[in-house]
């Protein structure tokens, strides 16, 4: 009773004895893992619950997917790109034949980019309900993930009407989109936004007012302004930092600049700023926002055709290309190296989910392990884009 | 380029740091890009975070590309500025080498994961895909291929193993050339063959006529 | 109607005894209950959990308790592309399952390699190379009704099999 102990040099010392000589546990979380969405395994140094290192390995869904699009054709990479991040596979679609249309000068349609606007924004509002649903069950909540699940059958129902596919659909193509959106749809989709609000109420009440949540998620896993830059985080893990940045509004592409959106930052209201309560409040609010941008999208969509005039044969002129778009989970980048043939000599794929994965050494350290798995989910990682 | 601070980035660096010897690349359609010498990458990156005009702190990515025709190995850093809105892409080119063996034999960069924290993770994978060795990197080991993997995948003489482990990689088997190039076969079979859409295996064809028919 | 039942007692009985093959009764038992593992790896895997999901309940059919354990789980639904680097960790955990297990190849690139069949070099064409499958869902990825069917599938071929003539049996 009253013994202090201190930990010197592996040794518990227990008053005026010595006791114990401890050593780090080395455990393995995955590559199988119920709470590292996907095959991630992490390597944990722990001293009983508190991690003193952390060491992602990645690579067991490499796909070889950059290889394999140097013997495609740029139309036939749409459906790998697909592949990519496959929650929000329009929003990879979108960087990619951005990226495209920029090198050959295409004019796409006023039509096609507002049907473009609306798929991509009701993707970013799948992606962050499966982000909401699988998190809650990271966290111990099951309920969240059915009703997530439940307003995304919603969405994928609409998708899969338009393109075809429920979850990959190859659909926005090269000069356009390749199906339109019939009057019928546009209302269902109007529909679909009246009941959002209300949605909305119940999860920010069931999930992000719980007091467990806040609990779990309240200054934990902090990303720093200086872990920010240090490390390239981009997209809700930037602005939960604070940081108002968005490729929307910085570096607009399409029809962005005609609509008007706010940009939802972290302010640290439930904790110290940049934890993972804020990127939880981002994500939220950011849905809050598509649904802004859909409901102008619906209300200026104009008349016309949805496909540009592409040759059939599409050859990139000398030269490469770097594009950066706003994706759900971060900032994509796409790099093509073309040499003049129909091929991409080179296509280099920037996923955000890459970088966001190196950054866990830096902040694991001093954490419990229950906390190692919180920060995991906060930031939203797909293995599909980690390892292309 | 839109905001494009290419030159004034090669103006800066011949005045300051004259023996990394910039290089402009101006361009038309794409992006342009400032290559430097491989040496100096390190003094180079140092330089640009720092510098007021610029701001260049964050490193997006890390890519490179293998050119064996020209017998060298092309390394692109993407590097990006939040404040100031601007990217710049650098570039350095180091010779080619056949051999991948060892890690002395391949091209040697110096790492900039002082400079940069997230360039920990990209220079793994370029060395991984691409069998460039950054020196100074704090732990260099492959990232996205197996354990024991040997070759670098991205390089344009890269031949498939043939086996991993005892698992076959490509099992005759499985291989289906029959069913994947009935398109083509469909087209030589048909009186008129424009009814079949398969575009991206037609090496015939000259004329670009444009779709939406 | 079987003497037994035609006095008294045997009237009252009736309700309350079935008569059916030890085989038939054991593999009602098993199949109506597989408890699957969680082993989603790529796309398919979130078609698994629409399938799970409220939408297509796989719950009705008894394969609601997803076990991360292998220890505890009967089927493998092998949701995803299998590569070179996850193989080893996928037979592992195939060896810890306790038998009577079965595997589910969900997904064109579980069943052969899917869309990396032709330049894939780091993707294992088909998890059956490590593997042995029972089932195979083509799709990519499945629908929720197509995975449902597989199970269905799979059910079908438990409810035929032969526990005593059968391999594990005679292990023991």
């Amino acid at each position: 009773m009253g013994s202090t102990h201190s930990m010197e040099n592996d040794k518990i010392i227990l008053g005026d004895t010595e006791v114990l000589k401890t050593d780090l546990l080395t455990l393995n979380m995955g590559p199988q893992h119920p709470a590292t969405h996907g095959v991630l395994r992490v390597e944990i140094k722990t001293d009983s619950e508190v991690v003193v290192e952390a060491t992602p390995h990645l690579g067991y869904l490499h796909r070889c997917m950059e290889k394999h699009c140097e013997h495609l054709d740029y139309r036939g990479v749409i459906p790998f790109v697909d592949r990519l991040d496959y929650l929000a596979a329009m929003n990879m679609e979108m960087g990619y034949v951005l990226a495209v249309e920029k090198m050959l000068g295409t004019e796409v349609p006023k039509r096609a980019w507002y049907v473009r606007t609306i798929v991509l924004e009701l993707q970013r509002i799948a992606s962050h309900l499966m982000y909401f649903g699988t998190y809650a069950i990271d966290l111990g909540a099951f309920s969240p993930f059915l009703y997530a699940f439940q307003d995304r059958e919603n969405i994928l129902r609409l998708f899969e009407e338009i393109s075809g596919a429920r979850l990959l659909y190859n659909y926005i193509w090269i000069g356009g989109v390749w199906n339109d959106l019939n009057d019928e749809q546009l209302a269902r989709i109007k529909k679909f936004l009246g009941e959002w609000e209300e949605n909305f109420k119940k999860y920010n009440a069931l999930v992000g007012e719980n007091k467990i949540f806040i609990g779990r998620t309240a200054n934990v896993g902090v990303y720093t302004k200086e872990h920010v830059e240090d490390y390239g985080l981009t997209g809700p893990v930037l602005r939960g930092s604070g940081i108002k940045w968005d490729l929307r509004k910085d570096r607009t592409y399409g029809i962005y600049d005609q609509l008007e959106f706010n940009v939802p930052v972290g302010e640290g209201l439930k904790g110290q700023l940049g934890d993972c309560w804020d990127r939880y409040f981002v994500r939220m609010q950011e849905m809050n926002e598509s649904i802004k941008i859909i409901r102008q999208c619906l209300d200026g969509i104009e008349e016309g055709p949805v496909m540009a005039k592409v040759s059939k044969i599409i050859k990139l002129p000398e030269g490469e290309i770097y594009t950066r778009t706003e994706c759900p989970r971060g900032e994509l980048g796409i790099h093509i190296i073309s040499d003049g043939g129909k091929t991409p000599y080179r296509l280099k794929v920037k996923s955000p989910c890459f970088t966001h994965v190196s950054s866990l050494p830096a902040i694991a350290p001093g954490m419990m392990i229950a906390d190692l798995v919180a920060s995991i989910g906060s930031i939203d990682i797909v293995l599909g884009e980690v390892d292309r | 380029m839109l905001n494009s601070i290419d030159k004034r980035v090669v103006e800066l660096l011949n005045a300051n740091l004259p023996e990394a010897k910039a290089v402009l690349k101006e361009v038309t359609v794409g992006h342009g890009s400032v290559t430097v010498s491989a040496e100096k990458i390190l003094e180079v990156c140092q330089f640009l975070k720092q510098h007021e005009e610029l701001k260049l702190r964050t490193l997006q990515v890390i890519t490179g590309t293998d050119y064996p025709t020209v017998s060298e190995i092309e390394i692109t850093y993407v590097l990006c500025s939040l404040e100031k809105n601007h990217e710049l892409l650098l570039k350095v080119r180091v010779p080619r080498s056949k051999d991948v063996s060892d890690l002395n034999a391949l091209p040697k960069v110096p790492s900039v994961v002082s400079v940069y924290a997230a360039a920990n993770f990209q220079e793994r994978e370029c060395y991984d895909m691409l069998g460039v060795n950054f020196t100074g990197h704090p732990d260099l080991r492959r990232i996205l291929c197996a354990e024991g993997w040997e070759g670098h995948p991205l390089r344009k003489d890269y031949v498939p193993a043939e086996k991993y482990l005892d698992m076959v990689i490509n099992p005759a088997h499985k291989v289906n050339t029959e069913d994947h190039f009935f398109g083509k076969k469909l087209k030589e079979q048909m009186d008129n063959p424009k009814l079949v859409s398969w575009s991206w295996k037609d090496d015939s064809e000259t004329t670009e006529e444009s779709a939406g028919e | 109607m079987c003497p037994f039942f035609c006095n008294e007692f045997g009237a009252k009985m009736q309700d309350s005894v079935v008569l059916m093959k030890v085989d038939d009764f054991l593999n009602w038992g098993r199949k109506n209950s597989l408890w699957p593992m969680t082993f989603g790896l790529a796309c398919c895997a979130i078609e698994m959990m629409a399938t799970g999901a409220a939408k297509y309940d796989l719950e009705r059919f008894g394969c609601g308790a997803f076990m991360a354990t292998p220890r505890r789980a009967d089927l493998m639904i092998v949701a995803g592309t299998v590569t070179l680097k996850m193989a080893p960790r996928i037979k592992t955990l195939f060896e810890q399952m306790p038998e009577p297990k079965y595997v589910i190849s969900m997904g064109s690139c579980a069943n052969k390699g899917g869309p990396y069949w032709q330049h894939g070099y780091h993707v294992l064409k088909g998890v059956d190379e490590i593997v042995p499958v029972d089932v195979y869902v083509p799709g990519c990825p499945p629908r929720p009704e197509a995975l449902i069917e597989g199970l269905m599938t799979l059910q079908k071929k438990i409810a035929n099999e032969r526990l005593l003539k059968n391999k594990w049996v005679k292990h023991a």
